[in-house]
Order: C-alpha cells, then structure tokens, then sequence
C-alpha cells in the first residue's frame, strides 16, 4: 500500500489480506443452497401462468355483471315513456310552473284546466 | 464446459429466457463477490450469507432488468448490498455493525496478533470500526478489483467519493495490515 493511501490502483497486498478476512469457506455448500432456493422460488411466468385461470374467471364474471347491469339499464329506459308534449303530463300533475318551462306555448284549453285543478 | 466459456451476458440472457442452469453458472461465479459484500455489511456469517442468497434470489426475480450491454457485476452486488442492508435493518443491528465486545477486546492489538485467525479477526474488527461505505469502497477496490466508476454506480454517489472512501478507509487498516504482513514474513 502506499504511503498515502490515495493510490488509483488496486493494493494487492491490502486486498489479498482481506480476501483472507472475508473469504468464508464451503462455496460449493453455498451454490447448491442457493440454486435449490431459485428452483424452489417460482419464476414471474410461472407465478403469471398460476393467475391465469383465476383471472380469466374473474374476467368473465365481470363481463357477465356489467352485461346484466347494461341490460337492465337498456330496459328501463325502454319502458320510460316519452313526453312529446308536456301538455297532457301537466294536465296530470297540475303543475303549472311547468307550463311555461315548454317548448312550445300550450294550448289555452289545457292552461285553464290546469288552473282550475289547483 | 459451455457455461465457463460464456460470458456474464451471455449467462444473463439465457437467464433471462428463464434458463435455471445458466442462472447457477452466475451463482457460481459470483457467489464468493456476493458472500464477501454482504459479510462486509452484517458481521455476522450466517446473517451475511442469508443474506447473499436474498441478493441472488432478488436478482433472478428481476433478472429482466438487467442490461446485457452493461457489466453484470456491479449490478449484482449492488442488489446484494441492498439485501444486506434489508436484513440488518430488519436485524435491529447497530448501523456501525462493529465485532461484538469479546472479538473486540480479543483483537485489541493486532501487532500482538500472531496467528492466522487472529489476523483474520484483527482485519474483520478494523473493517468493523469503519463507516459501511467505506468497508464496501475498500472492498470493492482492493479485493475485487472494481473501478472507481463501477464502484460509484453500486454505491450510487460520486466517483470523487469513493476515492475518498477508499483512502481514509486504507489509512485506517494500516495497524492490521503491518501485523499480517510481518506474519507473512515470519511464515515464509
């Protein structure tokens, strides 16, 4: 080692003295350990392939409920009637505020039957 | 035999097409490198080889990221660097991670030291009383023959550093290296 120690090449004789203190012994005993583990650890496909089939079930009963909610969806907005005219509607409910919330002017025979509804 | 001829890369990539064997040609090459780094880290021997497998396992699962075009090495250790750190922290263990009282006071005075096992004990408690990133610089530098930059790219900090590190680190295994190398020479 130099004197200094700010030497920029590697010091054989520091690093053999500590390859001597670091070295553990028994690294073939190591290498199967280590190799028996990785074996023993499943590989991300194998852990990908594992949640295929669970995924795919998962897929196709969310498919089946969003298909169910989009078709009970589709049938109640079938069954909700159109009011062309919000005339006859009014009549119903009396709701005169509505009257004038319509497209077109109403029809003065439904304006005082409106009125005399109330 | 074919895995001795290839190269890390090589090995890496046929890891990487999830080849288990090629992955054990690499655990073969490395594992001293790999032992070694994380008894740098954790004292003790059991701890640190736990926690070189951890290193090797970490490195199989993420083996995909490894880039072919760069050094396969410093990747490696710098994955088992962190394992290390991972399991002492987990460990509880004192960050110094210095010898415990007994190995201290046994390794007191290395030029007393004159057996082989004393040496090694001797060198383990200097490198003890070292900061970790310093034991890893010198380690790295000294024994396994890194660059400054390789070692910059394991430890994450500046080149500029690890020159530092490696300097103050081999004033302070001065003592130690004296009584090996006069044990050396008496055993010649």
């Amino acid at each position: 080692m130099s004197e200094s120690g700010f030497d920029h090449r590697p010091d054989p004789e520091l690093g053999a003295a500590l390859r001597e203190a670091l070295t553990p012994d028994d690294d073939a005993g190591f290498v199967r350990r280590v190799v028996a583990a990785a074996g023993a650890a499943p590989a991300w496909w194998e852990v990908l392939g594992a949640w295929v089939r669970p995924g795919l079930a998962a897929a196709l009963l969310l498919s089946a409920a969003a298909g169910f909610w989009l078709g009970r969806s589709v049938g109640r907005a079938e069954s909700v009637t159109v009011v062309d005219d919000p005339l006859p509607a009014l009549a119903d409910s009396g709701h005169v505020a509505a009257l004038f919330a319509a497209a077109r002017p109403p029809d003065v025979d439904l304006v005082l039957a409106a009125t005399r509804g109330r | 035999m074919r895995n001795q001829e290839e190269t890390d890369a090589e090995l890496a990539v046929r890891a990487q097409a999830g080849d288990r064997e090629a992955f054990g040609a690499l655990v073969m090459r490395y594992s001293p490198q790999a032992r070694r780094m994380a008894r740098v880290v954790l004292s003790d021997p059991e701890d640190a080889d736990d926690a070189a497998q951890d290193g090797f396992l970490a490195a199989l699962r993420h083996i995909g990221r490894y880039d072919a075009g760069r050094p396969f090495g410093p990747w490696l250790l710098r994955i088992v660097a962190n394992a290390a750190a991972d399991r002492r922290r987990r460990l509880k263990v004192r960050r110094t991670e210095e010898l415990s009282p007994q190995v201290a006071s046994r390794t007191a005075d290395p030029a007393e030291v004159t057996d082989r096992r004393g040496l090694r004990e001797a060198f383990t408690a200097a490198l003890g009383r070292l900061p970790e990133r310093q034991r890893i610089a010198v380690v790295l530098f000294d024994v396994e023959g890194y660059s400054h930059g390789e070692i910059a790219a394991v430890l994450g900090i500046p080149e500029g550093t690890v020159r530092s590190d490696v300097f103050h680190a081999r004033r302070a295994l001065r003592e130690p290296l004296a009584a090996w190398r006069s044990w050396k020479e008496k055993e010649q």
